[in-house]
């Protein structure tokens, strides 16, 4: 679906003014149910911007490639939530943004409408996304049905962050508990827990496409990537797994806004994102603070309090 | 023409299985992947393609060359891993991926540089190939002048033809493995509805340009500004290369532990930073515009110069799995428009 007249009119008076020099967004993509990134840098291109539950990817994990410049952006609520982050750590100037919000019902998963009709994600050919609706052949999947897992458990369906706001605000309570698996794995014990987590990885090939989704993942060389000496040793090993998954999930606590860009990027289906909201919930109950919801609160790798907790040291 | 009813494909798996093992389409760990097969039962035929590519069976994703240990003050003591000359019957591949077998050979099985580790594995490896009768939309091997139905690379040559298999032998010992088995002829009924299959199959394919001369295209864009812009929406996270059955580059590290160690070799991907990383810090691909270069010149560029064959069959597999659907036919086609423009 393209964008709404009066939201294009205001990326072209961007793009015309010298406000912005690209515009980050997406367009239809070369698969069914899936959005592809665009980059627009003309006022004719502005037209190839859509928005609708196929745009999944988290456009912000581009922005730190664009120090320097200023940039405009189409942000959900959850990738809102990646600006302030960005923003909390100084990656960015707010004045070089121009950012174009639109509220999300949860974007589609393949898999889960393909789980839905019983057939191979691949046979998805003809699916299209209408009237909250996804459509495969004669048979319709309601869209709240189709989105991923995540989606179910999204309290963050409005941008918090935005310049202009692109579609009417949605306030849907969470189908599921945002915290259901955290509490579930908590309730493990401490052999059953790692289990749980050795099993979860062990499906993880080391791409590393869920640190080059994240948005809050921006070190110039990750310690995966350090040849001198070599951190890391890229085999399928378990242990190598557990090494790189342990090693980024708590390098993003305190940082990780829970946007979810990891585990939806992971080509192995791996629930990277369970690891980060056992971290998130621990910080909040720790530090209370959530990061991703507030431009102006230190994050707590950043301050130092009388009465923070610091069970661990005795 | 000899003919396999599907009820008796378990009972054809198992008589393979007496004396070799088989590697098919097993569903393992919530994928459908190539893998040994520990019961007959567990084979799938009836998949479009896997994620992965059966690569691996010739080129594991990691594999030990070589170990060492301590004895007295130094690794004074070194093993060779033995071959894996297991003889194997590989089933139920598909016509790209068993045509990137011959591919893989010009790397690994040809030249002045023979590996013995892929050798081994290969030469004791029987190609059972399964003709394509539902190619995806984002197939695009017609533009390699093959099809759903190319029978280069295959020792044996399946077809769907509704409620059997016809069963061809390509290469000799394709027919010495038929020889032994009790297949009956297919009849004229079956020979009619695998024809059906298979014209249904091709009209299937998008239309495409062929990549025939993308060669000369590449060699006048190097310093093309379309890298930069191709590029731009990467994440640069390989997982294009690490579902390509065609890519082939890798890495050798030795990995130190206490008392021993080991020599091991792992795909590496164009797509990292790290790839080509010289040990003095510099590397002359800095940035993922120059990676992506990399990744067209190699397959459409440099490979046909080197070794006569481009490093891509159209399996399409980096395209679904993208995880910003970078569209490797699109850029494909910029290539081939923007070297019209230059000549132009």
């Amino acid at each position: 679906m393209t964008l709404p007249s009066a939201v294009r009119e205001q990326i072209i008076e961007w793009l015309k003014n010298g406000e912005i020099e690209v515009f980050i967004g997406w367009e239809a993509g070369p698969v069914p149910l899936q959005a592809t990134p665009v980059f627009v840098r003309t006022p004719e291109e502005v037209d190839r911007l859509i928005w609708d539950p196929t745009c999944e990817n988290n456009l912000v994990a581009f922005l730190p490639r664009y120090r320097g410049k200023k940039v405009g952006i189409m942000v959900k609520g959850c990738d809102s939530r990646a600006i302030i982050g960005l923003l909390a750590e100084a990656q960015f100037p707010r004045e070089n943004l121009r950012i174009v919000g639109v509220s999300c019902p949860g974007v589609v998963d393949p898999k889960v409408v393909a789980e839905q009709l019983g057939v191979p994600v691949e046979d998805l050919e003809d699916a299209s996304v209408r009237d909250g609706q996804v459509l495969v052949g004669d048979q319709g999947v309601p869209l709240e049905a189709s989105c991923y897992a995540l989606c179910r458990a999204c309290d963050r369906h409005n941008p918090i962050i935005a310049d202009v706001q692109a579609n009417e605000e949605i306030n849907s309570e969470p189908v599921d508990d945002p915290l259901g698996p955290v509490r579930e794995m908590e309730a493990l014990s401490d052999d059953e827990c790692w289990a749980r987590f050795a099993e979860e990885v062990s499906r993880c090939n080391l791409c590393f496409a869920c640190r080059n989704a994240c948005p809050l993942c921006y070190c110039n060389v990750c310690f995966v990537d350090r040849t001198q000496p070599r951190w890391f040793n890229q085999t399928t090993r378990l242990e190598d797994r557990q090494f790189y998954q342990l090693m980024r999930t708590f390098h993003l606590a305190g940082r990780c806004v829970g946007c979810g860009a990891c585990t939806r990027a992971c080509p192995q289906g791996v629930n990277i994102r369970l690891f980060l909201d056992k971290l998130r919930a621990d910080v909040q109950e720790l530090f209370a603070y959530e990061a991703g919801v507030d431009p102006e609160a230190k994050p707590p790798l950043r301050t130092y309090r009388q009465d923070d907790y610091n069970g661990f040291i005795l | 023409m000899l003919m396999l009813p599907k009820s008796e494909l378990s009972a054809f798996v198992a008589e393979l299985m007496a004396d070799r093992r088989v590697i098919a389409p097993v569903e393992r760990d919530t994928e459908l992947r190539f893998d040994v097969v520990e019961d007959p039962e567990q084979v799938n035929l009836a998949y479009r393609n896997t994620g992965k590519t059966p690569k691996a069976v010739f080129f594991p994703q990691v594999e030990t060359l070589i170990r060492f240990a301590r004895e007295r003050d130094r690794f004074d003591r070194i093993e060779a891993v033995p071959l894996d000359t297991t003889p194997t019957v590989l089933l139920g591949v598909r016509p790209c991926d068993a045509r990137s077998f011959l591919f893989l050979d010009r790397i690994f099985a040809q030249g002045r540089y023979l590996d013995p580790y892929y050798l081994a594995r290969r030469q004791h490896t029987m190609v059972v190939s399964l003709a394509c009768d539902h190619p995806r939309q984002t197939c695009f091997c017609h533009a390699f002048e093959s099809g759903p139905y190319d029978r280069a690379g295959a020792d044996i040559l399946m077809r769907e033809a509704g409620d059997a298999y016809l069963v061809e032998a390509i290469t000799e010992r394709g027919a010495e493995l038929l020889d032994g088995m009790s297949l009956a002829t297919a009849d004229a009924g079956h020979l009619a509805r695998a024809k059906e299959i298979e014209e249904n199959a091709v009209s299937r394919l998008q239309p495409m340009a062929p990549i025939a001369g993308i060669e000369s295209a590449l060699a006048e864009l190097f310093d093309s500004g379309l890298w930069a812009e191709v590029s731009e929406k990467c994440l640069a996270c390989g997982t294009c290369t690490y579902v390509c059955p065609a890519c082939h580059c890798f890495n050798i590290e030795d990995k130190l532990y206490a008392r021993d160690g080991e020599r091991v070799r792992a795909w590496d991907s164009c797509m990292y930073p790290t790839f080509t990383l010289h040990a003095s810090g510099h590397n002359p691909r800095p940035d993922q515009a120059a990676r992506w270069r990399q990744r067209m010149m190699h397959k459409f560029e440099y490979l046909p110069r080197n070794v006569d064959a481009y490093g891509c069959v159209g399996c399409g597999r980096c395209i679904l799995s993208c995880p910003v659907r970078l569209d490797i036919r699109q850029v494909i086609a910029r290539v081939q428009a923007e070297a019209c423009k230059v000549k132009a």
